[in-house]
Formats: C-alpha cells, structure tokens, sequence
C-alpha cells in the first residue's frame, strides 16, 4: 500500500519529482495513515523506503508496456481481425495508456543512469519486457502469415515501435498541437474513412516496411 | 550535434581575477548545465547559483551576483542557454538544404539521402547521452511548471518547423509530394518522436538501437548499412509522400493486409 501511495504521489507531483523529494510521511499520510510509524516498521530509513519504491516503479513500468493481453483480448474472439484494424485499434490504447506511465518511467531511466544497481535491475526488467514484445510480435506475424523482411526481426520491430510510442508521448505532452489525437484516413469498408492515432499510423508504416506476405 | 556542455569549465577557465564577465557568465551556465545533466536531484528550477559557483571552482557567489540579480534570473538564462543549444542535427539540415540549393541534380537518390543523413543523429555518446537527459529532465520539469512548459514548447516547435521546411524543400527537390492528410510538420514530429525514443531505448537496449543493419532497398541499389533511425525514417518517408501527382479521389492507403479471418 505504501509503495503504491509512493508511486501515486511521484506521478502527481510530477517531478520537481526526484525521488529524494518523497517523504514517508507523506506517503503515510496519502495512504491514510495518521503517523509515520507504521511505515518506519518496514522500513528503517526514508531512504530504504526509496530504494524500494525505486525497484517497484522499475519493474512496474517496464511491464506496462507490455500489450500482450491488449493483443490477446482482440485474438480472443471468434474472427481475427484484418492487420490494419489490430493496430489501429490496440496501437490506440497503447499511446493511451504510455501516457499515464511514462512520466514515471522516465524519472526512473533518468535515475538509474547515475545509479548502478538500479541499473541492473532496470535492465532485467527491460530484458524481461523486450522478451515478452519479441514473443508478441512473433506471434502477430505468425498469424497474419507473414514474415519479416530481412534483416528485419521481432527485436527490431519491438525495440522501433515502442521508440516511437515513447517519443510521440514526450513530443505529445512538449507540443499538443504538432500530435494531433486522431488523422481520418480512408481505410475502413469502401475507402471509409477511420481515425488512426499518430502512433497507429507510424506502426502500420513500419509493419508495412518491415514484413511482407510468408513465401 | 551541437554541444551545450562541451566548453566546460573549471580547469581550463583563466585564473580567477583575470577571467572577464563574459567567461564567468559561460562557464557558469556550462556548470550549471552539467550539474543539470549529470546529478539527478538538480532541475533547472532547483539548481543553487552558490553550488554552482563552488563547482566552478569560484571561491565566493559574488561575481555571480554581479552578473545576475536574483538566483531565478540565473535560471532563466540557464534555461534558454539548455534550449537554445539542445537542437540536434542543425548542421545536418545546414548542410542538406545546402547541396539542394548549390545543385539538385547532383543530390544522391532518396534512400541513400535518408541514409547518410539520419546515421548519426541518435544522441551518442556521453555528450549525446547527457544533452538528451537535460531534455528529459526540462520535459519532466515541465509537467507542473508552466512556464518552463512554454519555454520547451516553443523550443521545440521552431526544431520542428527548421525540419519540416528542410522535408518540404527535399520532397521538392525529389519530385514528391505529401499524401493527405500528412504534412511535413507531422512528419517531422513523427520523426522526432523516433529519435528521442530510440535514445531512450538506447539507455535500455543499447545494443539493439546501435545495430548497423545491412539491407538493399527495393529500388535497385546497393546493400549498405542502416541504421535503425535510418530505416524508421525511409519506411516513414514511404508512407507519407508519393511522386508528385500520384494521388487520385478515393484512393486507399497502401500496404499489405494479410488478415481475414
């Protein structure tokens, strides 16, 4: 509860929002604690209590990237749909949702560059993330019966796309006006037109560009 | 890539007493730029004139203080020094707006333009890296300071607009055009996009982003190596532009749809 009292207030406060600014009280007080001590019970220190909360936005975050349930939940149904509506439609909630996150996420890049071990956990839960992202895209293109164009590979494609998710959310929040909600691209039955978000319509360049129909 | 920090400080600066007001107002802003970049506790909006003075290697604030009246006049100018030297690839636009105008009959075919003129522009090495974690910092600061917001914005608007014009006058200069309802300003922004998230992906997956990649593009030329921006942009560039006058009422979007159910 407290670590994620810690998490709630890091993402409020935005950052003036280094970490160093969080206080267990604080975080006592927003999980509605009357005093400090219970938290002085798990923790030693304020900055035990950091360190830990630390560790859990680094796993946290790198995980929320992850879209598999997303993609899992469209699969699920009776019909796949055609490719271009998948990633219209997931990429779209996945910009969504990058939005929320990634503020947090990038307090915790920020740290963990001057900071070894958290550095070494930041790279395992990355490592942990990239590994589910290559499996989905394997999957994704197992499915639509294509494959990659060489030397193009699931890695790539993972790594490209969630670079550009990552950057449309720092361009969005810099210059709203220069990342529009939504582009009317003519793409649904008879040419109708169907909005795309930005990062749906860079994912389907890049998938477009990067696989092909299986031979 | 231009280098905010690059003309850093204490040991090289003149001997205190000979160093004019000048040389005190950069290194000052060149401490204060690597304090901002370097040590995760100090914002723009944070960061202490006495500290940096010290780290400078100034005995007092004093001469600081000749030079700003308040420590938030000093911020400010911090400010606009991290922005105005944080526009990558100036001397890329510089140099391709350039070869268009001199003879555009000599520029290289369109892949190997995107090529040659993307391989570099991720932020690399430690100045690459720590520019970008100004930026990231500025951008997080950003988030509950709405003045700083503005000043990033406009920032970051005229790179945008020093690039669209630079995208205009190459999909002119090559017989193109762009398909509605893209532009050169969005294109650039997706761009951008592309850049600064691949230099995050690089602080994660350093290996991944700094791949050379071999490949042939589909037009007949030679293999050579891209790099992951650089194919990013290419495929970019092929989806948002069209030979001049290609376009017809009705026209759907290109790409392979392989679904169905």
């Amino acid at each position: 509860m407290l670590l994620e009292a810690g998490a709630a207030l890091l993402a409020e406060r935005g950052v003036s929002v280094t970490l160093d600014r969080i206080s267990l009280i604080d975080v006592c007080r927003r999980a509605g604690l009357k005093t400090a001590g219970s938290g002085y019970k798990i923790w030693p220190n304020q900055d035990a209590y950091r360190a830990e909360l630390l560790h859990e936005l680094v796993v946290g975050s790198s995980a929320s990237f992850a879209t598999k349930d997303q993609v899992d939940g469209v699969f699920g149904g009776e019909r796949i749909p055609p490719l271009d509506e998948l990633i219209r439609v997931v990429a779209a909630d996945n910009a969504a949702l990058n939005r929320t996150i990634y503020p947090t996420y990038l307090v915790v890049w920020l740290a963990q560059r001057t900071d070894a071990e958290l550095a070494a956990t930041f790279a395992e839960a990355e490592d942990a993330w990239l590994d589910a992202l290559v499996a989905l895209f394997t999957a994704v293109v197992d499915a639509y019966d294509l494959e990659f164009v060489e030397p193009f590979d699931a890695a790539i494609l993972g790594v490209t796309l969630s670079a550009l998710v990552e950057g449309l959310t720092i361009r969005q929040r810099a210059t709203p006006e220069l990342v529009p909600e939504s582009l009317p691209l003519p793409t649904g039955d008879r040419g109708a037109v169907q909005d795309w978000t930005p990062f749906a319509i860079g994912v389907k360049a890049i998938f477009d560009a990067y696989t092909r129909p299986r031979r | 890539m231009s280098t905010p920090t690059s003309d850093r400080p204490a040991r090289r600066s003149p001997p205190i007493g000979r160093r004019s007001i000048d040389d005190t107002r950069a290194l000052l802003l060149a401490t204060g730029a690597e304090m901002v970049a370097t040590e995760s506790a100090v914002t723009i909006g944070r960061v202490d004139l006495l500290d940096v003075c010290r780290r400078a290697g100034l005995s007092t604030v004093g001469s600081a203080y000749k030079i700003w009246d308040t420590q938030d006049d000093y911020r400010l100018e911090l400010l606009h020094h991290v922005l105005g030297e944080f526009i990558p690839g100036r001397d890329a636009i510089d140099l391709v707006t350039a070869a268009i105008a001199d003879d555009p009959d000599a520029l290289p075919p369109l892949p190997e333009l995107i090529r040659t003129a993307t391989g570099t522009a991720i932020a690399d090495g430690d100045d690459g890296a720590r520019h970008f974690s100004i930026y990231v910092g500025l951008w997080l600061a950003s988030v509950d300071d709405a003045a700083l917001a503005r000043e990033l914005h406009d920032s970051d608007v005229t790179v945008i607009d020093a690039y669209a014009g630079l995208y205009d006058a190459v999909a002119e200069a090559y017989g193109l055009e762009w398909k509605p309802p893209f532009d050169a300003r969005f294109f650039a922004t997706m761009v951008a996009a592309m850049t600064d998230g691949l230099t995050v992906r690089m602080g994660a997956h350093g290996d991944l982003v700094e791949r050379t990649l071999v490949r042939r593009v589909d037009d007949g030329s030679e293999e050579a190596e891209w790099s992951l921006l650089a194919c990013g942009v290419y495929a970019l560039a092929r989806a948002f532009s069209r030979p001049r006058g290609a376009g017809a009422p009705g026209e759907r979007d290109g790409g392979h749809d392989a679904g169905g159910g």
